[in-house]
């Protein structure tokens, strides 16, 4: 262990072929999940022929990709969970950094006590709050109703004639979606045990410059922590992206569903074409894995963080 | 009045956050609290019910044959969740052996991580999907390799009774295993002082002797961490595999707490009883969290 | 991270929105005519143009009303989005009534019915006995589903087997059919005697006069001799001759209802709705009536579909001038036309019929005789949460093979009558 780079050894030679294994094992069954979308509809029924043949195309159909919307409106989907991901992202990020710079760098009565809370509610299980939420969301609509009767909040809309975009609030609605993950709890923690670890100096010399709050934040404290706002940023992503359940709940209408919700319906339309689930299945990962590719420092970066979380 | 002026600073930063959490978190926890005191359907009123929602779901009863739960479906769910945890210490244990590999200085240890650490960041319903079409009996690739190269007739996985949960295990292994906690474990292994090593080579000890005696004890906080965060997860995960690839079946055998809860919100509108399941949940979990917090306090000192 | 500045980031996005917002752009569906939501769970490609032609002509006779047509939507998410205020104003329901009535869902027709001095005698009046409740009527007939005995004549023309007839027992059945089921040692079977379907469990019990909700002094009692009866001939003709889930999926990714189609399923029971799948085909097949019990009267077994009106609805004139629009005879016999079941009236099912298949006239003969519908009504009981009880315990005794007939008769009777959350108990 002394020399950085030791010779090959026996021992070493075993690790390589273990980490090689193991890596292989990590890759074959996304490999498959390529191969298969560019088979053909009966071909992953065809047992005659060995293991290459099971796993091979025997022709590579491109032409699957073109055919992922054919029976679900798939791009829909894929609009849908850009937009959702993206919106979440962005004001997730934006409400927890600005919420963790009050609870790190103001003084105000109360903030020990509400900094406990947002603690202590981090342990709480979403299944808890999650039927509280749809119960909500699916009375919103008529609430709103009684209090600005003249908004038809209960009422579906197209952009155009043609474009569906669902209700203003409630279930159907890009707010149900967006809105309960706009913030987070675990965000702001982050955020602000990142904040207190940055040097006060440069934010007092900006004070005496007779700079107000927001621009310090701006203009000091963000630059500061874009790894951090990276790294929470790209973890939202990632969840958002993914997200199953609540879009299972909150969404009724085909035209408002995301792509993991999408997908799951896909496979149930009739009977299964695997290959083309599995070409819209290859074109869900996309993202997560371009994001993956090009963040992964901060990832890296962020675990260090996540480890002090509980 | 300077207490109102540095709130009324601090507000606009906070309102926003703030707004978020009062309303569905903190205001959702009162409610669900509430809910699972009452039976509601959403269609006709709710009617209070104290804790006899708890009481079914916990309660047990002289049936003829001997004791018997109130609600096998829920004890049912219960042991489906304690069961798909008992993949934690292989995925574990299977972590903690790839990063003493990767802390070799090996080359190619970047690539090596990206690789390892890629089935965590896609996993999701896409990968479910892959899996479930892996895992098909008769034409499945899982299948199709036991019989070529073993000759074995594999079970049939996801629509069998007892192989239906270890296959999902066994998807949560491929997932988990090179991901987070293995990262976790390489920067632990970075921590450990060099001169253990040195030590026990001077003392001629063996290479899964210093593995054991030394390597491991090293990073135990970092194994605790790791089990307490894997079991709080393990109580509420199960969600979107068992809808996505088996529906919670065959038999309810993939139906787990967080499926169960689902199930009767979603599915029979019972709020209620949901809600107290759910509250059941928090439970379970808070004495784990309880334990990771004086785990981490015990650390810090 | 963005160069631009965060606030800059967020008006944009408002901007972005609200430009959406601006009138001509954002339109509230449906404009100043009523939208009516109507949900189905119909799935069948077919069966949606048709019913999408219904609506069409709807629409066009009735100018101030647009329908917004669902299909594929779940039985339960019709009572989940009843429950969350974006329920349908009308659908279609095939499943256990009871529950909407319960849950005061299901709106009282027979008002609406009385002041539009609508005549039920256009039906046959076991449907809409089924959907009475006391005065009040929760649902309109509109679909009929008898069963019969659908053949395939290649398959037995080859095993040198003799059409089946009307005298045929379920004991013959059997027999023929594990005649006619080819299994090679390893591997997917070639050939099936039986091609069950979704409700074949349910249909052989009830064809038997059996109840899997038979009660006595208060309990529910399955273990009766006519339920075992037909438990016993279903497992019998699913170890026999039947394919599995699997199989079918080889068949090239069909479901229940199209493994006949695939030429190796000899015969089977099927719904009247199947015949909109397979008088798509050109397969060489016809229809007998269905087998008889070895012992017992013989019951003649119909389900139904039929049209509830969401007591929630904010349009409810509308909503039944649509519901008295699907009873006319025109919208029926396109109905019947589809072949996706028989219509509900009697006077509008001459289109079902075809010259091709000549046994298609005995699911008309069922239906004039039928008088057990295949799911019982149960006032007290939830049909949804006893049927899954019945399926768990009957999953365990086939494919699961993990307990036996006794044992299945004794965990079922012990299940059905174990109350399981206070919401069942009520």
């Amino acid at each position: 262990m002394s020399s950085p780079r030791p010779a090959l050894t026996l021992s070493r030679a075993l690790s390589y072929a273990a980490l090689v294994g193991v890596g292989a094992s990590m890759l074959l069954p996304l490999a498959f999940m390529i191969a298969t979308s560019l088979k053909d509809t009966q071909e992953v029924y065809d047992n005659s022929g060995g293991l290459f043949r099971a796993f091979l195309p025997q022709k590579l159909l491109w032409g699957n990709y073109a055919h992922v919307a054919d029976v679900v409106p798939y791009w829909r989907f894929y609009a849908n969970s850009v937009f959702v991901a993206a919106l979440v992202t962005t004001g997730q990020v934006a409400t927890c950094a600005m919420a963790a710079y009050a609870f790190a760098r103001l003084q105000f009565p109360g903030r020990d006590f509400l900094f406990f809370g947002y603690l202590a509610t981090m342990m709480i299980p979403g299944a808890v709050t999650m039927v509280p939420n749809f119960i909500l969301l699916a009375a919103l609509p008529d609430w709103l109703a009684k209090i600005a009767p003249s908004i038809p909040w209960a009422a579906y809309w197209t952009i155009g004639d043609t474009i569906p975009v669902g209700r203003l609030v409630g279930l159907d609605s890009y707010f149900a979606l967006i809105g309960p993950s706009l913030f987070s709890a675990y965000g702001t923690f982050m955020l602000r045990q990142f904040f207190i670890t940055l040097p006060r100096e440069l934010e007092e010399a900006a004070e005496l410059d007779g700079c107000g709050l927001w621009r310090i934040f701006r203009h000091v404290t963000l630059p500061l922590s874009l790894p951090a706002l990276a790294t929470l940023g790209i973890f939202t992503f990632l969840g958002a992206w993914g997200s199953f359940m609540w879009p299972l709940v909150v969404t009724n209408k085909e035209f408002m569903r995301t792509l993991p919700v999408g997908l799951q319906a896909f496979q149930g339309q009739n009977a299964t074409n695997w290959p083309l689930l599995m070409a819209a299945s290859v074109l869900m990962l996309l993202p997560s894995v371009a994001i993956f590719l090009f963040g992964q420092r901060f990832i890296v970066s962020g675990l260090q963080v996540g480890a002090v979380k509980g | 009045m300077k207490k109102w002026s540095q709130l009324l600073r601090a507000l606009p930063f906070l309102a926003p956050n703030l707004a978020g959490f009062l309303v569905f978190t903190l205001g959702a926890v009162v409610v669900s609290f509430y809910l699972s005191l009452t039976e509601w359907d959403l269609l006709t009123p709710p009617r209070f019910v104290g804790l006899a929602n708890y009481a079914s779901l916990l309660g047990w009863h002289r049936a003829e044959t001997g004791w018997e739960p109130l609600d096998p479906e829920f004890w049912q769910a219960c042991y489906n969740t304690l069961f798909m945890m008992l993949g934690i210490p292989p995925t574990m244990l299977g972590s903690f052996l790839l990063a003493c590999a990767l802390n070799q200085k090996l080359a190619g240890e970047r690539i090596f991580r990206l690789v390892f650490f890629l089935p965590s960041i896609v996993a999701g319903v896409a990968v479910m999907l892959l899996w479930k079409w892996m895992f098909n009996a008769d034409y499945g690739l899982i299948n199709r390799a036991l019989w070529t190269i073993f000759g074995v007739q594999g079970p049939t996985w996801l629509t069998s009774v007892a192989w239906a949960k270890p296959a999902l295990m066994l998807m949560g292994f491929w997932t988990a295993v090179g991901g987070f906690n293995m990262m976790l474990y390489l920067a632990a292994l970075q921590n450990v002082p060099k001169e253990l090593y040195e030590a026990a080579e001077i003392d001629g000890a063996g290479r899964w002797s210093v593995l054991w005696h030394i390597t491991w004890p090293m990073v135990t906080p970092t194994t605790f961490f790791i089990l307490t965060m894997s079991i709080i997860g393990g109580f509420q995960s199960g969600f979107d595999a068992a809808y996505v690839m088996t529906g919670g079946g065959p038999a309810r055998s993939t139906t787990t707490i967080s499926y169960f809860i689902y199930n009767h919100a979603y599915e029979l509108l019972n709020m209620g009883y949901a809600a107290a399941a759910a509250w059941v949940l928090f439970a379970v979990v808070f004495v784990f969290t309880l334990l990771n917090w004086r785990n981490a306090r015990g650390r810090m000192q | 991270m963005p160069k631009a500045p965060l606030p800059l980031v967020l008006v944009s996005l408002l901007l972005g929105l609200s430009s959406l917002l601006a009138p001509g752009c954002l339109r509230q569906e449906g404009g100043r005519q009523v939208v009516l939501r109507f949900a189905s769970a119909e799935p069948n490609l077919e069966q949606i143009r048709v019913t999408r032609a219904l609506v069409a002509e709807f629409e066009r006779q009735n100018p101030d009303i647009r329908v917004e047509a669902e299909f594929g939507i779940a039985p339960r998410k019709i009572l989940v989005q009843t429950a969350a205020r974006v329920g349908p104003d009308i659908f279609l329901w095939w499943f256990d009534l009871q529950p909407l009535v319960n849950k005061g869902v299901a709106g009282d027709l027979a008002p609406l019915a009385a002041e539009a001095g609508f005549d039920w005698s256009v039906f046959h009046p076991y449907l809409v006995d089924y959907y009475r409740r006391g005065d009040a009527i929760h649902a309109f007939p509109v679909q009929l589903k008898t069963y019969a005995l659908v053949y395939n004549r290649d398959l037995f023309d080859a095993a040198g087997e003799p059409y089946p007839d009307g005298t045929w027992t379920w004991d013959r059945y059997r027999e023929v059919a594990r005649r006619l089921t080819i299994k090679p040692a390893r591997g997917p079977a070639l050939q099936f005697g039986n091609g069950p379907f979704a409700q074949f469990r349910d249909y052989v019990v009830r064809a038997h006069g059996g109840d899997w909700f038979h009660r006595e002094n208060g309990r529910y009692a399955p273990d009766t001799p006519e339920n075992r009866r037909a438990v016993s001939l279903i497992l019998a003709l699913l170890r026999e001759s039947s394919p599995r889930p699997e199989d079918i999926e080889s068949f090239g990714g069909g479901s229940f209802s199209q493994a006949f189609l695939t030429g190796k399923v000899a015969m089977q029971i099927a719904p009247a709705w199947m015949m909109s799948i397979f008088t798509q085909s050109r397969g060489n097949w016809d229809v007998a009536p269905a087998p008889r019990p070895v012992e017992g009267p013989a019951r003649v077994v119909f389900d139904d579909a039929g049209l509830v009106l969401n007591a929630r609805t904010a349009h409810p004139e509308a909503a039944f001038k649509f519901l008295r629009f699907y009873a006319e005879a025109s919208a029926m016999r396109d109905f019947a036309a589809g072949r996706n079941g028989l219509a509900a009236r009697r006077d509008a099912n001459e289109p079902f019929l075809s010259p091709t298949v000549p046994g298609l006239a005995r699911y008309l003969d069922a239906a004039e005789a039928a008088d057990t519908p295949i799911k019982p009504v149960l006032l007290d009981g939830d049909y949804n949460h006893l049927s899954t009880i019945v399926n768990n315990e009957f999953e365990r005794l086939f494919p699961l093979g993990e307990i036996d007939e006794d044992e299945f008769f004794r965990r079922l009777e012990r299940r059905l009558n174990t109350p399981a959350s206070p919401i069942q108990r009520r």
